[in-house]
């Protein structure tokens, strides 16, 4: 390198990029004399160093840490929950696609019953075979029921799509109508089961008491739970585990509490009855929304 | 130096996976938990969480291991794993909006509203304001780090806390080495910056 050369490189200070390679990999002469004669990139050099300095303060390993892993490793199983995250990612688009399927299924069957409707299927019987448009006006006593549904209740498909005139009359034979319609339990009602990860949003009308309230209840039936804090005042998440069981119960005890659930996944409050136990363990995400005054 | 770790990294996966040697995966996780940690904390900001994503990790390299082929260094594989379970949470936690955990169990407030439990020590060789100044300025580092893009912090604490080379953080990452240099000095910038010092 000449002189000119060199004299160039000192005339300027060099950019972030050139001393930050600079403080990982100081080889660059020129560069050094530069800094060596410049206080204000020494200054930003320092900056640099102690950022880096700081970053390692902040990240020291817990005591015990290697031991607790060598632990969970001869155990032979994950008890992490950032294992289940890619669970729960999973599970968190399933619902999406169901719920896509089941409004192609329901779009298909309205276009098929509009396809199919003549006059003579409209006429055979006028308390089963009705026109869309008249559906409502004709069956109030099945509307009223579809209509004091709790959101997420075990509705059958043929109960919701009923009343809304979506099934071709002939199909209405195989579904039970008179006690349906009276809102009494389907016959055929199916049980379910609750899935490992659940995820729940609660409507509550004061956000203190109502998480000191899940909070004694949590305690009281031996569920652990944790807080998780919330950018938004009005939101905070809690994530509880325990059996399939207790959280039945708990959603149970959150409904007789005043708290509104909005979420469709079971457990369901007071749905005890269709839920087939396994005492299995259940991870449960309950968000918990403030009402607006 | 680095050719006798790789070695005596490899005779250890050896040990383990052909004689069923558990002290010699023992030994990994004694001389790679804390940077796993390091590295995770780095991505998350949350103890809690980083000690679940560096025992997820190891977990997962306990089960894996037989299948390691050696391709690259079990080091940069194990970075490999850290970074992309750490990516995970970040993204689940900020999904669910909410970053720090703390349990019931020991429900004191650190005072600052992070929601971590941690005590801080006070360095016998300090003086309470420079304590309390020192403990700020802890504190700014972890916002300007959770503030930075993903990409940045990731190659920020490969570099600094690890001290890999650029070469070995461009593997871990799958990008260039440019790349990584012009992330490494955005992110000091970026800190730097923040902390106004």
């Amino acid at each position: 390198m000449t002189s000119d050369q060199s004299n160039l490189s000192l005339a300027r200070c060099p950019d972030a990029e050139e001393l930050s390679v600079f403080l990982d990999e100081p080889g660059d002469s020129t560069l050094a004399a530069h800094i060596s004669a410049c206080a204000h990139c020494q200054a930003r050099l320092s900056d640099y160093a102690q950022v880096d300095a700081l970053l390692q303060e902040l990240s020291q390993p817990p005591a015990g840490l290697a031991l607790r892993i060598q632990q969970a490793c001869a155990a032979g199983a994950s008890t992490t929950d950032a294992t289940s995250v890619q669970t729960i990612q999973f599970n968190w688009l399933t619902p999406l696609r169901y719920a896509a399927a089941l409004i192609f299924l329901l779009t298909l069957a309205s276009f098929l019953t509009w396809l199919n409707h003549t006059p003579n299927s409209q006429g055979s019987d006028s308390s089963l075979a009705r026109a869309p448009g008249t559906s409502q006006a004709a069956a109030p006593a099945s509307v009223a029921t579809v209509q004091n549904n709790q959101v997420g209740e075990d509705i059958a498909l043929a109960e919701q799509m009923r009343p809304q005139g979506n099934i071709d009359p002939d199909s209405l034979q195989n579904v039970s109508t008179g006690k349906n319609a009276a809102g009494t339990k389907p016959a055929n009602q199916r049980r379910y089961r609750i899935k490992p990860q659940i995820e729940h949003i609660w409507l509550v009308e004061d956000l203190t008491k109502s998480q000191t309230r899940l909070q004694e209840l949590s305690l009281r039936d031996g569920l652990k739970l944790k807080w998780q804090t919330s950018d938004n005042i009005a939101v905070v998440h809690a994530d509880l585990s325990g059996t399939d069981r207790q959280l039945q119960n708990l959603v149970d005890h959150l409904q007789a509490q005043g708290w509104l659930l909005l979420s469709p996944a079971y457990p369901q409050p007071k749905a005890e009855q269709n839920a087939f136990f396994t005492d299995s363990k259940i991870i449960y995400h309950a968000t918990l929304v403030q009402k607006e005054p | 130096m680095s050719n006798d770790i790789v070695s005596e990294d490899r005779v250890l996966i050896d040990r383990y996976v052909n004689q069923n040697d558990q002290d010699a995966f023992n030994i990994l996780v004694q001389k790679y938990s804390g940077r796993a940690y390091q590295i995770a904390y780095g991505v998350l900001g949350n103890r809690e969480d980083a000690e679940e994503v560096a025992q997820d990790a190891f977990v997962r390299i306990y089960r894996a291991l037989p299948k390691f082929r050696g391709d690259s260094e079990f080091s940069t594989w194990m970075y490999r794993i850290i970074i992309n379970l750490a990516r995970n949470k970040h993204r689940w936690n900020r999904v669910r909006g909410a970053g720090k955990n703390f349990s019931i169990d020991a429900p004191i407030d650190n005072g600052r509203g992070d929601g971590e439990l941690t005590i801080d020590l006070p360095d016998q060789g300090m003086a309470p304001d420079q304590i309390s100044l020192y403990n700020e300025l802890k504190e700014k580092t972890k916002q300007a780090m959770a503030k930075l893009p993903e990409s940045y912090r990731e190659a920020v604490i490969l570099r600094t806390v690890k001290g890999l080379s650029y070469e070995e953080i461009a593997e871990v990452l799958g990008c260039k080495v440019g790349t990584v240099k012009s992330r490494i000095a955005r992110g000091r910038e970026e800190i730097r910056n923040n902390l106004d010092i």
